[in-house]
């Protein structure tokens, strides 16, 4: 919800003063905010204690090499690279999330877990996205592609959404199964 | 020309999203699927393990309770058809020799008395030692097994022999206690179904444990067919060696040697 609330005020803020390109730091230092925030989330879900490490000298070289894109790419119609660097590490992480989970003995069934949910949303909507990022920068003057991104990415962004909605009722649905499961043991 | 090559360039960069976001999108929900069902197949298997384990346990609980049971009922009929009548026996004499024997005759009466209650004594002391040996309880389970195969050997029927390397070693009463009655139970098996001329126990050496070894040249189990006997309903003497093992949380292993071709019986059980 904090996330996208963030993207909601950023998006729009973008859209009204700067349609579709990098010329102010908002738009240039969103992409790796927007990865420190998931960073942060996969940090508590992976409990792999070396990939804590590697999770944190990710981000910071992630950082360092948008510091320097930034300065190199000012002014151009989408930082392609960052955001598809940003969906492999995603898709890494979610990846890895994966092969932890059906690594654990398992007590109760996975998609009865919010993470798994939000990791699936993320995954779905990286790897959806993954190949229109890829070549924004260079074909977004296109209208063709224009039309397709808009498709493309409306999808991939309403399914992530409407997950992420779902998700927040996910412990009320959970409740109220509890309930009538312990209706029916009193029955 | 310009228009020409910007068209293929779009209609290829197009193409390449469409079908690489299509081939993403299956990946994706390929993986999250195969997540999905790979875990509730583990799920379920794990589910099928319990179910097996719940079902063994409440086998051995139910082969406990009627072991007892049968335990029960033996020391019922001994005190019942043995010392019971021995007992009335007694009290009659009793009788007769208070109210209406001469002075004369007591003494013989009271001679018989005393006869009578010598044997009702001896008769619980047996029901008592085959409830616990006294050797186990005063000398510990190397001497107590020791005992156990001289009297078959001196019973002539089988040639029987036991080794233990530290005879002095005391466990826990209750542990030895337990190994004793697996290692009774193994025996009256042997003894029963095997048709062996021997009967070997050795203690191996192991600085932790208490490693055991029975060995027969008669027709034995192998693990397998130990497991499958104990899960039948007929089992009961086996299920008893399982469960004890259980609580001793030692590991019991039937083989045939291939060189010498005996059967041999193995307990592995923690100090």
């Amino acid at each position: 919800m904090i996330y996208n609330l963030v993207k909601l005020i950023i998006g729009g803020i973008n859209n009204v003063y700067y349609p579709l390109s990098i010329n102010d730091y908002n738009q240039a230092f969103y992409t790796p905010m927007e990865l420190s925030f998931f960073s942060f989330f996969f940090y508590h879900k992976i409990e792999y204690p070396s990939f804590k490490k590697l999770n944190i000298a990710i981000i910071i070289a992630f950082w360092i090499y948008i510091l320097w894109f930034s300065e190199e790419s000012w002014g151009s119609l989408f930082d392609s690279v960052p955001t598809t660097i940003e969906s492999i590490i995603i898709i890494s992480y979610c990846i890895l999330f994966f092969f932890q989970e059906i690594n654990k003995p398992a007590t109760e069934y996975m998609y009865s877990k919010t993470d798994f949910w939000i990791v699936s949303a993320l995954f779905l909507y990286m790897s959806g996205n993954f190949y229109i990022y890829m070549y924004a920068a260079n074909a977004l003057l296109q209208e063709e592609f224009i039309k397709i991104y808009m498709i493309i990415h409306g999808i991939f962004y309403s399914i992530r959404n409407i997950i992420f909605t779902m998700i927040m009722f996910l412990p009320q649905i959970r409740r109220l199964d509890n309930i009538a499961s312990s209706k029916e043991i009193q029955m | 020309m310009t228009p020409i090559i910007v068209f293929i360039l779009v209609n290829d960069v197009s193409h390449v999203v469409l079908l690489g976001t299509t081939g993403m999108l299956l990946l994706a929900s390929g993986l999250i699927l195969f997540v999905i069902f790979h875990q509730r197949k583990m799920i379920q298997n794990q589910l099928a393990i319990r179910k097996f384990e719940e079902n063994q346990q409440r086998i051995l609980l139910n082969a406990s309770i009627a072991s007892q049971e049968q335990e029960r009922q033996r020391i019922a009929a001994d005190l019942h058809d043995d010392a019971g009548p021995l007992l009335a026996a007694a009290r009659l004499h009793l009788n007769e020799n208070l109210f209406s024997l001469a002075p004369n005759d007591q003494r013989e009466s009271i001679g018989h008395v005393k006869e009578i209650i010598d044997e009702t004594i001896d008769l619980i002391r047996n029901i008592s030692h085959r409830l616990v040996p006294p050797t186990l309880k005063n000398f510990g389970l190397a001497s107590a097994a020791s005992d156990m195969f001289q009297k078959l050997n001196t019973s002539g029927a089988i040639k029987a022999s036991c080794t233990f390397k530290n005879n002095e070693k005391r466990f826990d009463p209750e542990k030895e206690a337990s190994i004793f009655r697996v290692i009774q139970e193994l025996l009256n098996n042997i003894l029963k179904h095997s048709k062996a001329s021997f009967i070997q126990l050795e203690q191996k050496p192991d600085e932790g444990n208490l490693k055991l070894l029975l060995r027969h040249d008669g027709q034995g189990l192998t693990t397998e067919s130990f497991l499958q006997l104990a899960a039948s309903a007929n089992g009961l003497g086996l299920k008893n060696i399982q469960s004890r093992m259980k609580l001793l949380s030692g590991k019991i292993n039937f083989t045939k040697n291939p060189d010498t071709h005996f059967f041999e019986i193995e307990m592995d059980i923690p100090a």
